[in-house]
């Protein structure tokens, strides 16, 4: 049904309307996680869910990601299409060789016979003092492994869209969820066929001095820096990838030989992020020739995750650094 | 000088060279210590082997080029920034296509960097189609420079000087998207006689700048104006946006001709001043900087002047006498970690004093750049008010107004200011003879609440060693 | 006893000497340096693979270890495409993609060979989970060997399959050694079928090199699974006459040890048994056995003539 209606909500329920017009459309569609059933999961996210499918495709599983994981991609290859979630994305260390070994590689070394149409909902982000091991951000991880698509989605209608788009790709998808998101609010359409497709980069923002690519909770800080600076008359142009991997380059070098000034920013430690490739590529590109600054990166500490909230808070970067980065770059201080 | 043999064991090279194995064809006489090695197997472990007390024959090839290797003195390590210029790549693009040589241009980034817009500047306005030649005045101010041939302290084009007309040339198709670039024509212009050909012709040249905007144009110089654009039409440049206040003309000072004539008088009232002069021996600066000067302006892209050894040895003396680069500020003496050196010059609208930063940290070369780039600001008119504040000493010359010597007022917030005066030839007894030599007498205006007499003379006697044997300072 | 057809018995010293001559085919031609990478061997241990393959309906899922030639054979994977799979040609299962650790064939329902020991285990349950879910009424049959029941991946997977029920039955040949250490030093217990109980399924040993035995408790384990009643362990000690890879040299182990296990080679039980109750002549014997050897001369012929994969195939088939 179309439908034209755009309506507010918050990032966690578009996750779960996604997730749930999408298991109305394909019986194949099965939902697995710990404690998604009646409890409705960690977050939240799959409350309800269970009332409406039923035990049989609202699976709760024993607390063993590796069982979790690894059952939702022998399903996958074998004709159901499972959505799998993991309570944090911390906890795919113990899943790993599942989804790395054996997910990614299958289509690739079966010479293409086989298809995994897996999604893996991986909650990810700092903001919750939640410690070391329940606040990280791996992106990076997935992008190093070929085979999978890595994608994230930063606003309530970038999550629906990309969770439709998600379940319908026969690949496996690493969803990355920010839990810092969760109950940040925005437009939505209710369109049950809108989807947000994976490989496209968005321009979040046009501008003219400085380009920013960030995505995830920095998106917001991002735009609050460019308002800000925008009153001084400095437009930044803010482009958010979206998917990761495999990531859409080309609108990024466009917008470098248009203000020959890049920053690059994500929660996740700056050291090996995502940032880095990103950098290189660009570098690599005919905007090399258009850089008039150095290329700034903003990531996270190469810290843990610390426990109280102001040193937590002062590991990721802030909107703060996103105005000085600008002034930088353009020689400002 | 080891023998080769040692010189192989000590390098572990026996074990690598393709000698070693007997399959090689060679015959090596290198006993082996492990019984093995008479049944002649190559496999052997060839570390072992002492080739130090057997006479080695016939080493192979590789093995002589390996020798020489190890004889060869290890090379001095060269910084790989010599010679480079910082560029951002945008810039670099721009003046590929518009066949700019980068050295040409002054880069406004950090650390000197070349950025689009310097280059974008230098597509409006370029030297001639000479060679370029530093552009600045050789010397502030000293009888000498002009005798050497540069009588208006101005750039040399190091051609011949030729008319020029007044107006502007009109534009000529060249690159469709910059600012097209205009032929040179002869300029038609009074001739001054000077006796260095190679001068320039120019009327006014201390108060010379280039307009940006079009209809006031006056080429005063032999550089030709591409196009002048009109203000409005300019993109701006992030040089512009970095100086928000740049000041159009040194009149917005702070300091209205009421101010600064009553702080003139609370100076002098405060501090407690006590002045001492000596005599400097210019004469080896001289002969030092004729030696030098096409070096130095190849390197420093400005013509090396007297003046720049003197900042040096002011600079060096007021590090060893800390007291004299300092404040005096509610009874407390404040040390400044930083030499910041302002020079007191002739601008626009009166006497203003750029200052150079951390002349502490500058080389020689370094020193010629800054004080150039600085003088080239008060020519050009952008300097902003941070470069006209922060000195921690000043230095002022009336020398090329034929002053010998004076007391200068003490430039707050300093507590001292050197008074440079002419440089002259005088006789003088130079190693038991008299002979005639170049002299400049210089005067520490000094505020005894800081240091002393003693203290002054000190530094004093410092700089006047330095600059009379200038070569210590060009490192 | 159960009662074995005619057929059946064929099909088993068929496939059993096809399995045979295969490893041996390709432990020659790797001493030629034809296959160049290592292949892991199985021979003296084809009766766990092949009879229990044989017990498999038609529709039912697989998945192997890395030693999987003999469970491959019984499977029904055809010894061509696998040959050529092994010298990476593209007529091979895997286009020459996979190589002898990754041998598949999905559409039909193996789910390959893994190179991550215990990697299998958890793939099972989710094939087992489709079973259930579309209510086909397929098992899934998960091989491995005895080293990998001490993965994490092993326990969490009898848990979860234990818990839904899943129509899996998990068949663990228990070769005494994992890799080079032997199964005293790996494990404390005597029984791999005794790790059941903590999940509560049915755990049951028996001989792997008795191809009756074997046929026997797989066909009743799978009759289990299927009618829903949940997974079952079985584990079938036996013993493989090779080292652990082709590049093994086999220092752990000593050659009586070898001697004692050979005379209880599956093939040559079977073999008797055959003669002892007059299945076959001799005759007919010696024919099974020669047509197995040629058809896997054919194979090898089949497999050198197949192109090499075009260099282009090394972008494809990343994402579907």
């Amino acid at each position: 049904m179309e439908t034209n209606e755009i309506k507010k909500m918050s990032y966690r329920d578009a996750i779960r309307l996604g997730l749930t017009e999408e298991m109305r459309e394909d019986e194949e569609v099965i939902f697995l996680g710990e404690d998604i059933g009646l409890y409705g999961g960690a977050y939240n996210v799959s409350a309800g869910m269970i009332d409406e499918f039923g035990e049989a495709r609202v699976i709760d599983t024993p607390i063993s990601e590796a069982a979790l994981v690894g059952t939702a991609v022998g399903a996958a290859m074998t004709g159901l299409r499972p959505v799998c979630e993991l309570m944090n994305i911390d906890f795919i260390t113990l899943g790993m060789d599942a989804l790395v070994n054996q997910a990614a590689k299958m289509r690739y070394m079966f010479g293409g016979q086989a298809q995994v149409p897996l999604v893996l909902r991986l909650p990810a982000g700092t903001g919750f003092g939640a410690g070391a091991q329940h606040s990280q951000s791996l992106e990076a991880w997935f992008c190093h492994v070929p085979g999978l698509k890595v994608v994230t989605p930063s606003t309530p209608a970038q999550a629906k869209g990309l969770i439709k788009a998600a379940i319908r790709d026969n690949n496996p998808v690493c969803f990355i969820e920010h839990k810092a998101l969760y109950q940040a609010e925005g437009p939505v359409p209710l369109d049950p066929d809108y989807l947000v497709e994976i490989g496209k980069t968005v321009i979040e923002r046009p501008g003219k001095d400085v380009t920013i690519v960030t995505y995830g909770t920095l998106l917001a800080k991002a735009m609050e820096a460019a308002a800000f600076l925008a009153e001084e008359g400095i437009e930044v142009e803010i482009i958010n990838p979206v998917t990761l991997y495999p990531m859409e380059i080309e609108p990024i070098v466009e917008s470098v030989i248009k203000t020959g000034r890049l920053i690059v920013a994500h929660e996740a430690p700056k050291t090996g992020g995502v940032g880095g490739e990103i950098v290189a590529r660009i570098a690599e590109s005919e905007a090399f020739d258009y850089l008039n600054a150095p290329i700034l990166r903003l990531g996270g500490l190469d810290v843990p995750i610390p426990y109280s909230r102001e040193l937590e808070a002062s590991v990721v970067p802030q909107r703060n650094e996103f105005v000085h980065g600008v002034y930088r770059l353009l020689n400002r201080e | 000088m080891m023998t080769k043999e040692e010189m192989l064991a000590g390098a572990g090279m026996a074990a690598t060279t393709p000698d070693s194995a007997p399959e090689s064809g060679q015959v090596k006489e290198v006993p082996r210590p492990l019984p093995v090695a008479e049944t002649g197997n190559s496999e052997v472990k060839m570390n072992t082997a002492t080739p130090a007390e057997a006479p080695v024959e016939s080493l192979s090839e590789a093995e002589n080029a390996q020798v020489q290797e190890i004889e060869k003195k290890p090379e001095p390590k060269v910084d790989p920034r010599l010679g480079k210029e910082r560029a951002t790549p945008a810039a670099r693009r721009l003046a590929r296509e518009h066949g700019i040589a980068l050295m040409t241009v002054p880069g406004t980034g950090p650390q000197g960097r070349i950025q689009l817009e310097d280059v974008r500047r230098m597509v409006i306005i370029r030297p001639g189609p000479s060679d370029y030649c530093s552009k600045e005045p050789a010397v502030i101010g000293t009888i000498m420079d002009i005798i050497e041939g540069n009588p208006e302290n101005v750039r040399t084009s190091g051609k011949e000087a030729t008319a020029v007309p007044k107006t502007t040339k009109p534009p000529q198709p060249a690159k469709p998207e910059e600012p097209t670039p205009v032929k040179a024509e002869p300029r038609k212009r009074p001739f001054k006689k000077n006796r260095n050909h190679k001068s320039e012709i120019i009327p006014n040249p201390e108060l010379d700048f280039v307009p940006f905007v079009e209809g006031e144009a006056e080429p005063l110089r032999e550089e030709i104006i591409v196009k002048a654009v009109p203000m409005s039409e300019l993109d701006k440049t992030a040089a512009e946006k970095n100086r928000p206040d740049a000041l159009p003309n040194n009149a917005d000072l702070p300091e209205t001709d009421r101010e600064r004539a009553e702080q003139l008088v609370t100076v002098s009232l405060e501090t407690a001043v006590i002045n001492l002069t000596t005599e400097i021996d210019m004469t080896e600066v001289k002969e030092l900087r004729k030696k030098l000067a096409k070096k130095i302006e190849s390197q420093a892209h400005f013509r090396c002047t007297y003046t720049d050894f003197l900042l040096m040895a002011t600079a060096r003396a007021l590090i060893k006498h800390p007291a004299i680069n300092s404040c005096y500020e509610e009874q407390q003496i404040i040390p400044h970690d930083q030499v910041h050196l302002g020079l007191a010059v002739e601008g626009a609208a009166g006497m203003i004093v750029p200052v150079i930063r951390n002349a502490q940290d500058l080389s020689f070369i370094e020193m010629v750049r800054s004080r150039g780039e600085t003088l080239k600001s008060v020519k050009n008119d952008y300097l902003t008010r941070e470069d006209l504040t922060g000195s921690t000493f000043t230095i002022m010359n009336l020398g090329m107004l034929g002053i010998l010597e004076f007391t200068a007022i003490i430039n707050h917030p300093n507590s001292a200011i050197l008074s440079v005066g002419e440089v002259v030839s005088r006789v003088r007894v130079h190693q038991g003879e008299a002979v005639v030599r170049s002299v400049m007498k210089v005067t520490l205006n000094l505020d005894h609440r800081v240091a002393d007499g003693i203290a002054g003379a000190r530094f004093l006697k410092d700089i006047k060693e330095d600059m009379e044997n200038p070569s210590l300072l060009l490192f | 006893m159960i009662e074995l057809s005619e057929e059946l018995l064929l099909r088993m010293y068929y496939k059993m000497n096809l399995a045979r001559s295969f490893e041996e085919k390709v432990e020659e031609l790797f001493k030629q340096h034809t296959v160049d990478e290592i292949a892991y061997l199985s021979r003296g241990e084809e009766a766990t693979g092949v009879i229990a393959g044989l017990a498999l309906q038609k529709g039912d899922l697989v998945s192997m270890t890395h030693r999987s030639h003999s469970q491959a054979i019984g499977f029904g994977l055809d010894v061509n495409l696998m040959m050529a799979e092994l010298l990476g040609k593209s007529t091979g299962y895997c286009r020459g993609k996979g190589g002898p650790l990754h041998l598949a064939d999905l559409e039909n329902g193996n789910l390959g060979a893994n190179g991550i020991v215990g990697g299998g285990f958890t793939l099972a349950c989710g094939a087992a989970l489709t079973q259930k879910h579309k209510k086909t009424g397929k098992v899934v049959l998960c091989f491995a060997g005895d080293g990998a029941t001490n993965e994490g991946s092993f326990h969490e997977a009898l848990n979860l399959a234990s818990v839904w029920k899943l129509p899996l039955v998990f068949l663990i040949e228990n070769n005494l050694y994992g890799m080079s250490t032997p199964i005293a030093k790996h494990m404390h217990i005597e029984n791999i079928s005794d790790r059941s109980t903590s999940y509560d399924m049915p755990g049951i040993t028996i001989d792997g090199t008795d191809f009756l035995e074997v046929y026997d408790v797989m066909t009743k384990s799978l009759r289990y699974a299927r009618a829903g009643r949940g997974p079952v362990l079985v584990e079938a000690k036996t013993y493989r006459y090779c080292g652990h890879s082709s590049d093994d040299v086999q220092l752990y182990r000593s050659k009586e040890e070898l001697q004692e296990w050979q005379k209880k080679d599956p093939i040559l039980k079977l073999k008797n048994y055959l003669q002892e109750n007059r299945v076959f002549t001799g005759k007919q014997m010696e024919t099974i056995v020669d047509e197995a050897k040629s058809a896997i001369e054919q194979a090898v012929e089949f497999a050198m003539e197949s192109p090499v994969p075009d260099i282009t195939a090394v972008l494809e088939d990343i994402y579907a």
